[in-house]
């Protein structure tokens, strides 16, 4: 760590603290470069890594009267990009879903009902389906006119609603492989 | 996102910049936490009195470690938790946390060793629902020096706000329970061994949904 780069941020938070903005700009405009490479590490993507790095600079906003001039600046900083970094994975985890597809899926595909075999799904059919609900790892076609095929990921915690949707007849639904009896965890839909 | 909206951004900070005043010492806020549940522990004690039959062997040296052990938990638990409500404080948090927890455990040993070392008084029965008011007692106790430091900590910016709320849950049952430890009128020898050590976990467990949601709303109303 350059200790004449950390007094500099150091003093220029202290300032800030006080109302001086331009002595902030400064300090964001110094921070931000280091902030996206540390991003960069962990998110590739250029246009999410940006829009971490603007969460980091308002977090570093909301936070700044959690800093105190006795402390190190840049521990007090990468807590934050770390933070910042960490909920945005977390977050996208949560919206492609925990697993990947079923052994033997394959994804994107649907199946015709005369020869039994997959045919790929329309791309405009495609998006209907995406985001995924959370929980749900895939959804597929089994035949007819509404019937789908739906692969629980974490079903188990949704498993009345997901039964109740099975029993209308408008999906068929599947469970995760975790769960190894079929549908018991559904409630015993088939 | 381009790196234009990054700059505007920037500038849009800089001119909205209000002066605010930097959080107290950390120090100054574990003190202040520990006269709370200080206070708490001197009211009840002088209200209630001490438990009774300490002068017999093996009482008090197992009393006095269970004592120390609770109030150095509490602390540390405390004031790992309003370490981890300030950004590149995490490390001193862990440090805290896990001194404290070996502090507890340090103590419960010397309590069990001497409880067990020492001739049984013939109280020395543990387990049932009696042990349960006493532990109620404690987290009811701990509910003033918990929310405080909630409090403290929303104060603060509490990035890692799960760690501060368990923490804040089982300091303050632990700050509170010293006060019921030394007031406890429950028989049996190991029950203020096993069932007051245990009781932060309760009190954690009990206390984390409403410190969660003490600490967002604060949080909330410090932002606005």
């Amino acid at each position: 760590m350059n200790p004449d780069r950390a007094a500099r941020w150091s003093e220029w938070m202290g300032a800030a603290q006080g109302g001086d903005g331009r002595a902030y700009e400064a300090l964001l405009r110094e921070i931000l470069p280091h902030v996206r490479d540390f991003i960069r590490i962990y998110i590739p993507d250029e246009a999410s890594a940006e829009d971490v790095a603007k969460t980091v600079l308002l977090s570093v906003h909301r936070a700044r009267h959690s800093y105190r001039r006795e402390q190190q600046f840049e521990p007090w900083l990468y807590a934050i990009v770390r933070k910042a970094v960490f909920d945005f994975r977390r977050g996208r985890g949560r919206r492609t879903g925990p697993e990947g597809p079923q052994p033997g899926e394959k994804v994107g595909a649907e199946i015709d009902p005369a020869s039994d075999r997959p045919v790929e799904i329309p791309e405009q059919k495609k998006r209907t389906f995406l985001p995924k609900p959370r929980g749900l790892t895939s959804v597929r076609r089994t035949g007819g006119a509404e019937g789908v095929r739906v692969s629980a990921g974490r079903s188990c915690v949704n498993g009345r609603r997901a039964s109740r949707t099975a029993s209308s007849g408008a999906v068929e639904v599947g469970v995760e492989p975790a769960c190894r009896e079929p549908l018991g965890c559904l409630g015993g839909a088939s | 996102m381009s790196r234009d909206s990054t700059d505007i951004l920037i500038s849009s900070l800089a001119r909205d910049l209000k002066p605010v005043r930097p959080v107290r010492p950390l120090r100054g806020e574990i003190l202040r936490v520990a006269a709370v549940g200080g206070a708490i522990t001197i009211a009840v004690v002088a209200g209630l009195g001490l438990r009774p039959g300490l002068a017999a062997v093996p009482g008090w040296t197992a009393f006095v470690a269970m004592a120390i052990g609770l109030a150095v938990f509490g602390l540390g638990s405390i004031s790992a938790a309003l370490a981890f409500a300030r950004p590149g404080l995490e490390g001193r948090g862990v440090a805290l946390a896990l001194g404290s927890g070996v502090s507890l455990l340090v103590c419960v040993g010397i309590a069990a060793f001497w409880l067990r070392a020492a001739p049984s008084t013939g109280d020395a029965v543990w387990g049932g629902a009696r042990e349960l008011p006493c532990v109620f007692f404690s987290i009811a106790l701990a509910l003033p020096a918990a929310f405080f430091a909630t409090y403290l900590a929303a104060s603060a910016a509490p990035i890692h706000s799960s760690w501060t709320c368990v923490l804040t849950g089982a300091g303050g049952t632990a700050l509170g329970m010293v006060a019921a430890h030394l007031t406890c009128r429950t028989p049996g020898a190991w029950h203020t061994v096993l069932t007051h050590a245990l009781a932060p976990a309760f009190g954690a467990l009990l206390l984390v949904v409403p410190i969660t949601l003490m600490l967002r709303r604060w949080q909330l109303t410090a932002q606005s």
